[in-house]
């Protein structure tokens, strides 16, 4: 099985305005701090983590820790339903 | 960002509705006020509010289906890269109005109910409407746009509260508010009718709690908060008077909240005559309580002055006859025995909105 892919839930968007990233859930709009923003940008149904990775690596490479808080920003994001992992994308479904 | 960038715009775009709900939040005046922008208004009003910072919109009223240049309203606001949100009452849109709502980009709906059955509901709504209700739910389903039931909760709707629940697991809402009464407009008019005890609001707290225990995960998000006049502080009213949610009514003012409108002395500003922008930053209404400058003793010296920001103005204002002072819902304030003496003043019957 090949990694899985992020992407916003369905109900889930992604505004960028001058003061920043804002995601919009149903009733609910959440500042994005930090890296949030830029990481949310990658999230397209397409990427996988590692994907994300290596974008943000090449973007910032001196940084330490990203890999970690790519991931705990994920997990955070998935609990908070703004987030969800595509599995396997089937031929189905993805011709 | 500063403390003052909105995220949120509320979109009042008519006082009309359909039902008679005798809690409704729109002003006792609202039948001599006609509605006041044009689409065009909204327009221009969700471009400047994103502009601003402003993500999202709730399309609101009234009955915001009441208009029938709704889904060209709707268009503007997706135009403006807002998310918008519908608040609706169940009619008189339709379940294929609202497919071409959903058609021109609306992202979540929110239709109210105002009890568990069609002969309760239809009852405090004043109008046979719980069926058109329940097939818009179905639709907002079938369309795969997020759902929030909402039902205000009161004396004669609290003790079914499991009903509801049972109803919006089988709607397969994704929200469900559980929205205890708040008492502005016709519902401070209709308080000694509505007002609950505090024994149907403990058990309905519990149900509440067991019916998330049951559903653990899954089922409906359950939002359920105490009402001010029984819990020991104000709500942290709208996040704040003028900090993240802003308020166009339906005669076109910029408000921190539908109900700032209603106090006296207060100036506002009009979009048809000043940019959102500067109707939101600096027309005196808005700076008036803004931050915590203006805040009285007990709440000046309060440590919780940035968790409630001294609660109400509008409930201030309606229940002291001066905005300024503490919330009286507040244990602190000196005038909490009104609050008090409130919970005990029940009589049956409500003046239905009219
Ligand atoms: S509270 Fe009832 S009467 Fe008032 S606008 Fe909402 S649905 Fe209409
Ligand atoms: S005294 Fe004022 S700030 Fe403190 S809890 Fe009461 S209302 Fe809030």
């Amino acid at each position: 099985m090949s990694s899985p892919r992020y992407a916003l839930s369905r109900h889930a968007a992604l505004k960028i305005r001058s003061h920043g990233h804002v995601l919009v859930l149903p009733e609910r709009a959440i500042r994005l701090e930090g890296s949030g923003g830029e990481i949310l940008e990658l999230v397209d149904g397409q990427r996988s983590r590692a994907d994300i990775e290596a974008v943000l690596d090449a973007r910032y490479p001196e940084t330490e820790g990203l890999a970690q808080e790519i991931a705990r920003f994920l997990d955070e994001m998935i609990a908070m339903g703004g987030v969800v992992r595509v599995e396997e994308i089937t031929a189905s479904t993805n011709p | 960002m500063n403390e003052t960038t909105p995220l949120n715009l509320i979109a009042e775009l008519t006082y009309r509705c359909p039902l008679q709900c005798p809690y409704c939040s729109n002003p006792l005046a609202f039948r001599e006020r006609r509605e006041a922008l044009s689409a065009e208004d909204w327009g221009r009003v969700f471009e400047e509010a994103a502009a601003l910072g402003v993500v999202h919109v709730g399309l609101t009223g009234g009955e915001p289906s009441a208009r029938a240049d709704l889904p060209e309203i709707l268009e503007r606001a997706v135009a403006a890269d807002l998310y918008p949100h519908l608040v609706t009452a169940g009619l008189p849109l339709k379940p294929d109005g609202l497919s071409q709502l959903a058609d021109l980009g609306l992202r979540s709906v929110q239709v109210s109910i105002q009890d568990a059955t069609a002969e309760g509901s239809d009852r405090i709504a004043g109008t046979r409407s719980f069926e058109a209700k329940l097939a818009l739910c179905e639709r907002t389903k079938e369309l795969d746009l997020a759902l929030t039931l909402n039902c205000v909760l009161h004396r004669e709707n609290l003790d079914g509260i499991d009903e509801i629940i049972d109803l919006a697991e089988r709607l397969r809402a994704d929200r469900l508010e559980l929205a205890n009464t708040q008492y502005h407009g016709w519902a401070l008019l209709n308080r000694a009718a509505l007002m609950p005890t505090a024994e149907q609001l403990a058990e309905a707290s519990t149900k509440v709690k067991a019916a998330q225990a049951r559903l653990a995960g899954g089922g409906p998000n359950m939002l359920f908060v105490l009402p001010d006049y029984f819990s020991d502080r104000p709500k942290p009213c709208m996040g704040g008077w003028g900090r993240v949610a802003m308020v166009v009514d339906p005669i076109g003012r910029v408000l921190p909240c539908h109900e700032a409108g209603e106090i006296d002395g207060l100036e506002f500003w009009d979009v048809r005559t000043h940019s959102v922008a500067e109707a939101w930053n600096e027309a005196p209404g808005m700076q008036a309580y803004r931050g915590t400058d203006w805040m009285p003793e007990p709440c000046r010296s309060c440590p919780e002055r940035e968790v409630d920001f001294g609660g109400c103005r509008c409930q201030a204002f309606r229940l002291l006859g001066d905005a300024a002072r503490t919330d009286p819902a507040c244990t602190r304030s000196p005038d909490h025995e009104i609050i008090v003496a409130a919970r005990d003043q029940r009589d049956p019957g409500f003046v239905p909105r009219r």
